[in-house]
């Protein structure tokens, strides 16, 4: 018997109401902290270090597939609703203002880019997929490279047979000059989020400026290289989904991890000079 | 070094060794060749002409290698209804029992499975395999090997109680059971019972397959039992048929008729380049047309129908039927009720590849089977066996979208019990179902993440675990077999000897042929061919992991399931959740 499917949206709803209940549960447990006159710094402090080892938890699950540990989705959407309840969290610890030394301030800055990043990664995992999708086929990140090379070989064999059969260099002097560089041209990650490519314009035009000049049997190769343009930029714009999709995750971990050090020296120093610990 | 590659003796890179062959591991330690003397002496196989078989599969080479002796006590359960089999036997002395019906799982002894636990699975993380795809030494010895003292009895639970309330049937030595299983790739029909001290032989199913295609005596009467028993225990199985009587399942198992429409080698000839809707149905042969009037009700016992309707100059696909459909029982049904208002089939059904089905006169189904159905049964038929056309109620997660239907049909992924589905707008391409495989599977992953793509949905490649799965026909050692418990496809790679003929089976290019290695990294080399030694590697399910396929479980954006392309319901939920 299969399991039944549940609707995505029942679920983001359940998580909703489960984050709204539990952050007004914090503000309120905070506003009793202050109103008793404790330390609420050093409990939300603690329960905000708390919750980022938590979070963190998600990418140790992953080095470890094969353990019965939930399912990574169900860690997915632990991680997300709670790092929403993490930023609640860390503004009652800052109380919503800017800290004053120099630590606190590093701290801060890392907290945030931190949060950022992840918005960031949430966003662009939700949006860009379904844009890769509909910009291709979709192909393997590793195999890019060679298809790109594949490309360009089909595009030299077929200038070099345009000029074998038109006695005419203009094609071959056209994929000198612009075509093999743009070719051989590995775009940037901004390509995902911008979806628009200068150069592959101007190659564009060139080739249509070009195409005035050309007699119908290289027009005809002329035409079957701009569907070799189009490949390319399919082409590439998965290559730039691909890396921007992973990209975001060499910022994202490498500073929670810089958080999580850093926080447990700021923690300690807390600690130290509230209560005496240490 | 690349697998193909010329190898040289003494470069080091390589292990050599023998390449394993057919009767590498016999089935039986147990069998000896003064056994299969005896058994060549006595009937039925003294009656078989052992000349007819070529000199390199001869019959004593099957009875020593594909055949073991087992001898069961009284009450012993010899094969279960529901487990898939591998074997048929043939009973050497006494009697057994045919229990009729179905018994519950703790009559039957059923135990859950066994899986390694918590800290095995804790335990590999740290002990990771080094290379991918090694042949270990101790895989020498094979597990699958049965012998007398790794057979574990099961006994029938409450004997006086199961007597009294299933019929049974006996059969004597010199009969044959279990035969249906074995050649059709499908579950145990029936449960079967030692009747006292009993002696078989039992034979794996690729031995029962040779001995069939060499002794057409044989053939003969393991295809007349085949028919006869598979008709009964398809009408027993049919949900419209279980009010019927035992005596009103005859008369109707009397009138019906074995049909078979398309071709069996479609696998063969599925992926013959680009072809159009109108072409492809146009080769699917017509079983019934849309229009006709409906004579006989149709129930599908093995590969799969498109159904279709007129839309405009075209036909449109508005559902597929698989093992168990039954097409026609509305309209006889409507006409039934309403003689003077009588309609004609609403639908056109093709077949897919091929399909065998039961064909019953609508004059039997008038006389016996609709008079049996209770008022609430017959109420919900029409909406049970004729889905409306799906696309006109998109928003219901209960309806496949047309056109996604036709993408399914076309490609023949309505084979898949667990068919690899991603959902490409949720999938980040972040490659940890990969790494998940990877990590469960000896640092090499069973499935490639890429396949067609229609409306979102990508179909991976990985083994679909199929409903007919012809990557098994032809393996010559029976390396390829279904998981005697669940049925999923797995490959023995103990048995496996690389001949390739799954892969080159399947007509998906689910299963990759692999290079192996030693433990110590080198790769194998048949000394004899000095050639790699490979052998087929797929998607298992992760049958050994007690949490279900790494894939699913690796996946945080709930992009990939396995799904069951046979339960529509569920598909269409996760398509349209």
């Amino acid at each position: 018997m299969a399991k039944p499917v549940r609707l995505l949206l029942y679920r983001r709803l359940a998580a909703g109401l489960g984050l709204a209940t539990f952050a007004a549960a914090l503000i309120f447990l905070h506003g009793i902290l202050r109103v008793a006159m404790l330390p609420a710094g050093l409990y939300t402090g603690a329960i905000l270090y708390a919750l980022v080892i938590v979070l963190t938890l998600f990418n140790a699950r992953k080095k470890f597939p094969f353990l019965p540990l939930w399912r990574a989705s169900t860690w997915m959407q632990f991680h997300i609703y709670t790092g929403w309840l993490t930023v609640l969290v860390f503004l009652l610890h800052t109380n919503w203002s800017w800290p004053h030394g120099t630590m606190e301030q590093i701290l801060e800055v890392l907290f945030i880019l931190v949060a950022l990043s992840g918005v960031f990664g949430l966003l662009i995992s939700r949006w860009l997929p379904s844009r890769m999708t509909r910009s291709g086929e979709p192909i393997v990140y590793e195999r890019i490279p060679a298809l790109r090379l594949q490309l360009r070989e089909h595009v030299e064999a077929r200038v070099r047979h345009g000029e074998e059969t038109t006695a005419s260099s203009s094609l071959s002097d056209f994929y000198v000059a612009h075509l093999r560089a743009y070719l051989d041209r590995k775009p940037g990650w901004w390509l995902a989020l911008t979806g628009v490519d200068p150069v592959l314009l101007q190659v564009h035009n060139e080739l249509k400026a070009l195409q005035r000049y050309l007699n119908p049997d290289e027009q005809a190769i002329a035409r079957e290289l701009d569907d070799c343009l189009e490949a390319k930029r399919d082409l590439d714009y998965q290559y730039a989904g691909n890396r921007l999709l992973k990209l975001w995750l060499f910022v994202h971990i490498p500073l929670t991890y810089s958080l999580i050090i850093l926080g447990l020296v700021h923690g300690c120093l807390a600690l130290r000079y509230t209560i005496g610990w240490f | 070094m690349t697998p193909g590659s010329p190898v040289e003796e003494n470069s080091g890179e390589v292990a050599f060794m023998a390449r394993p062959k057919r009767w590498s591991v016999p089935y039986s330690a147990d069998m000896k060749p003064e056994m299969v003397e005896a058994l060549l002496a006595v009937p039925p196989f003294s009656t078989i002409d052992a000349r007819r078989f070529p000199e390199r599969l001869p019959l004593s080479g099957i009875l020593l290698n594909d055949c073991r002796v087992a001898e069961y006590k009284a009450d012993e359960i010899i094969v279960r209804q529901g487990d898939y089999g591998h074997s048929a036997f043939l009973i050497l002395t006494g009697t057994v029992r045919v229990i009729l019906g179905e018994l519950p799982a703790d009559v039957l002894g059923h135990r859950s499975s066994r899986k390694p636990g918590f800290w095995r699975h804790l335990a590999r993380a740290f002990r990771p395999s080094a290379y991918p795809e090694v042949r270990r030494s101790r895989e020498a010895k094979s597990h699958d090997t049965k012998t007398a003292a790794t057979v574990a009895g099961i006994f029938l639970q409450d004997v006086p109680g199961t007597l009294n309330q299933y019929k049974m049937v006996q059969l004597k030595a010199g009969e044959i059971f279990g035969e249906l299983a074995a050649l059709s790739r499908t579950p145990r029909s029936s449960t079967v019972v030692a009747d006292g001290p009993v002696r078989l032989l039992e034979m794996r199913w690729q031995g029962l397959r040779d001995v069939r295609r060499h002794a057409p005596e044989w053939k003969e009467q393991i295809d007349r039992l085949y028919r006869e028993r598979s008709l009964l225990s398809h009408l027993r199985e049919t949900p419209i048929l279980r009010h019927l009587s035992e005596e009103a399942l005859t008369q109707v198992g009397d009138q019906t008729r074995f049909e078979t429409h398309g071709s069996f080698d479609w696998n063969t000839t599925m992926l013959g380049g680009d072809v159009s809707h109108a072409e492809r149905l146009a080769r699917e042969p017509i079983i019934h047309r849309e229009g006709e009037y409906p004579n006989g009700l149709l129930l599908i016992r093995g590969g799969f129908a498109r159904l279709s309707e007129r839309y405009n100059h075209g036909e449109r696909t508005v559902s597929y039927l698989g093992k168990g459909g039954c097409f026609g029982l509305a309209e006889i049904a409507h006409n039934w009720q309403n003689p003077r208002a009588a309609t004609n089939l609403r639908q056109t059904l093709r077949a897919v590849g091929y399909v065998d089905t039961l064909f019953i006169p609508t004059a039997v189904v008038e006389q016996l089977i609709l008079p049996t159905l209770p008022p609430a049964e017959f109420e919900r038929l029409p909406a049970v066996f004729l889905p409306g056309p799906p696309g006109r109620d998109l928003a219901s997660p209960n309806r496949l979208d047309t056109d996604m239907l036709e993408f399914l049909v076309e490609h023949r992924f309505i084979n898949g019990t667990a068919t690899m589905l991603i959902d490409m707008d949720r999938c980040t391409r972040c490659d940890d179902c990969v790494r998940a495989c990877s990590a469960n599977h000896d640092n090499n992953p069973r499935f490639i993440r890429q396949g067609p793509v229609w409306d979102g949905i990508m179909v991976a490649q990985a083994c679909m675990h199929c409903v007919d799965p012809v990557c098994m026909i032809g393996c010559p050692t029976g390396a390829i077999h279904r998981d005697s418990a669940h049925g999923e496809v797995v490959i023995n790679h103990e048995t496996c000897i690389g001949c390739a003929t799954c892969a080159n089976g399947c007509p998906y290019h689910n299963i990759q042929m692999v290079a192996m290695r030693d433990e110590s990294g080198r790769h194998l080399v048949d000394h004899t061919t000095q050639t790699h030694i490979m052998q087929a590697k797929k998607c298992d399910l992760c049958i050994d992991d007690p949490a279900g396929p790494a894939c699913v479980r690796a996946c945080p954006h709930d992009a990939l399931t396995r799904t069951d392309m046979n339960d529509t319901h569920t598909l269409a939920a996760w398509l349209n959740r």
